[in-house]
């Protein structure tokens, strides 16, 4: 009986921590600012994102960043139109994305927090249980242009001469 | 045996594909009129008895170092892209060159020296088939200063915009120039290409745009009214080359800008990128059919095909 209780405690307990992977549908909102271009093919923005936990919200930014810079673009930046211009790019190269931004997903390699992680007083609000905080984040676009073109999702420039 | 014929599907496969790939435009770029007024590089020349001032490139490069710094800049970034730029000190070389050949050329008629501005010359040097023109102009206020940059590409033989960029720059007190500048080139490049990229795909969408003059010698007796029986109908020259044009051009796009008894000309002339063989063609490989039409009976006038670089082309009637 003992061991029921036991493996049905870990079972339970397997599946809140599968749970925890999936991100909350209400944190799917975010805000991009751009901040300005640096060298080399950097541009920082900064990313309000929703979380419980603040530390989600530092992830949740890299992933949001990277998603507005490929498939919305971002007024007032180096990057106006979206990188993935293709109509329904996301929808088409929906397992690469996937892959792409999984877990400790290729993503990483593009996207960095800035400032060491530390937020300005005006960019930490509490919106009823969530967080909503403001994280400056910086992206490296020529690579992850360069990454879209070797992987035939953004034609290249030259591409058909 | 059978290692031959390998080898010999090999050779044509790769052959097939070098072929099927569309000639790729070249870029140059230079410093915008506005720019060489702005800091001083311009030249007063005497054309015809009228004072102008014109830009001059070769001392706007030697004379102000940021000048070649944003153009050795953006050439990288072209670079990477898959489409490095002509170099503009190179083509100003070869135009030296040049103009002493154009020192001694004159006019037939009126015997006046052969007058042509600092930008034609390159053109004629260079050929390029777009233009970047670079601009910038530095903001102060109080401590702080700001880089505008303006970037335009001119394709150069219809003279459209086809791209451009001047976002106001980010204010710093600390940044020197050359910093500023290099920041502005990377914040502007991407939306820059992005605007070229939507060009090159309305291109193979839609065809390259190309001009077409056609022109009579005057030794010729014909002209553009001129009547022929042609595909059992009788009409005039310019009906005839008109109804050519429709039946070429990509979805019958082409303006007709102005024809007279002398004269036709075509701008916006949409030609498809590769021909039935697969092959790229540019404006002289469009206008060669309509050569040979007009050679062959009925019309048989002898015609000569003048290329002006990959998008235009003159033909000119009544003698080879």
């Amino acid at each position: 009986m003992r061991v029921r209780i036991l493996l049905a405690f870990f079972i339970l307990m397997s599946f809140q921590l599968l749970a925890q992977k999936e991100r909350d549908p209400g944190t799917y909102n975010y805000e991009v600012q751009f901040i300005r271009t640096g060298l080399e093919g950097t541009e920082l923005f900064k990313v309000f994102t929703y979380c419980k936990k603040e530390k989600d919200c530092f992830e949740y930014a890299k992933i949001d960043a990277l998603k507005a810079i490929l498939f919305k673009g971002i007024p007032g930046s180096g990057l106006q139109r979206p990188l993935v211009n293709e109509a329904g790019g996301e929808d088409k190269y929906r397992d690469y994305f996937k892959t792409f931004f999984s877990e400790g997903g290729k993503y990483l390699n593009f996207v960095a927090i800035s400032n060491d992680g530390s937020i300005e007083d005006d960019d930490r609000l509490k919106v009823g249980k969530q967080l909503k905080i403001g994280v400056v984040v910086s992206v490296q676009k020529a690579n992850l242009r360069r990454e879209l073109e070797s992987a035939g999702i953004v034609k290249k420039l030259s591409e058909g001469f | 045996m059978k290692k031959y014929l390998f080898l010999i599907l090999v050779l044509t496969l790769i052959s097939t594909f070098s072929f099927s790939q569309a000639k790729r435009p070249t870029i140059m770029i230079v410093p915008s009129d506005n720019w060489c007024f702005q800091n001083g590089f311009i030249e007063e020349v005497d054309n015809q008895g009228i004072k102008e001032k014109r830009p001059n490139y070769a001392r706007a490069l030697m004379e102000n170092s940021d000048l070649g710094n944003v153009i050795t800049k953006i050439n990288g970034l072209m670079g990477d892209r898959g489409f490095p730029l002509e170099t503009l000190e190179e083509a100003l070389k070869t135009v030296k060159q040049n103009s002493a050949e154009l020192m001694v050329m004159q006019s037939k008629s009126s015997g006046s020296e052969v007058n042509q501005s600092a930008y034609d010359q390159l053109m004629n040097v260079v050929k390029s088939d777009i233009i970047l023109k670079l601009g910038w102009t530095t903001t102060k206020s109080g401590f702080n200063k700001s880089i505008q940059i303006n970037i335009e590409a001119i394709d150069a033989y219809t003279g459209e915009s086809i791209a451009s960029q001047n976002p106001p720059g980010e204010p710093s007190s600390t940044a020197d120039v050359p910093t500023m500048l290099s920041v502005a080139v990377l914040s502007v490049i991407d939306n820059f290409n992005s605007r070229l990229q939507q060009y090159f795909d309305d291109l193979f969408a839609n065809g390259r745009k190309i001009t077409v003059r056609l022109n009579k010698f005057s030794s010729w007796s014909g002209d553009f009214e001129s009547e022929f029986d042609y595909n059992g109908s009788t009409d005039e020259l310019n009906t005839i080359i008109d109804d050519w044009f429709t039946k070429n051009t990509v979805k019958g796009r082409f303006n007709n800008t102005g024809s007279s008894e002398n004269v036709m000309n075509f701008r916006q002339v949409r030609i498809p990128m590769f021909n039935e063989k697969g092959k790229a063609i540019d404006a002289k490989d469009f206008v060669k059919p309509l050569q040979k039409m007009l050679q062959a009976p009925p019309f048989n006038i002898p015609t000569k095909l003048v290329p002006k670089g990959l998008g235009q082309a003159w033909l000119i009637l009544g003698e080879k």
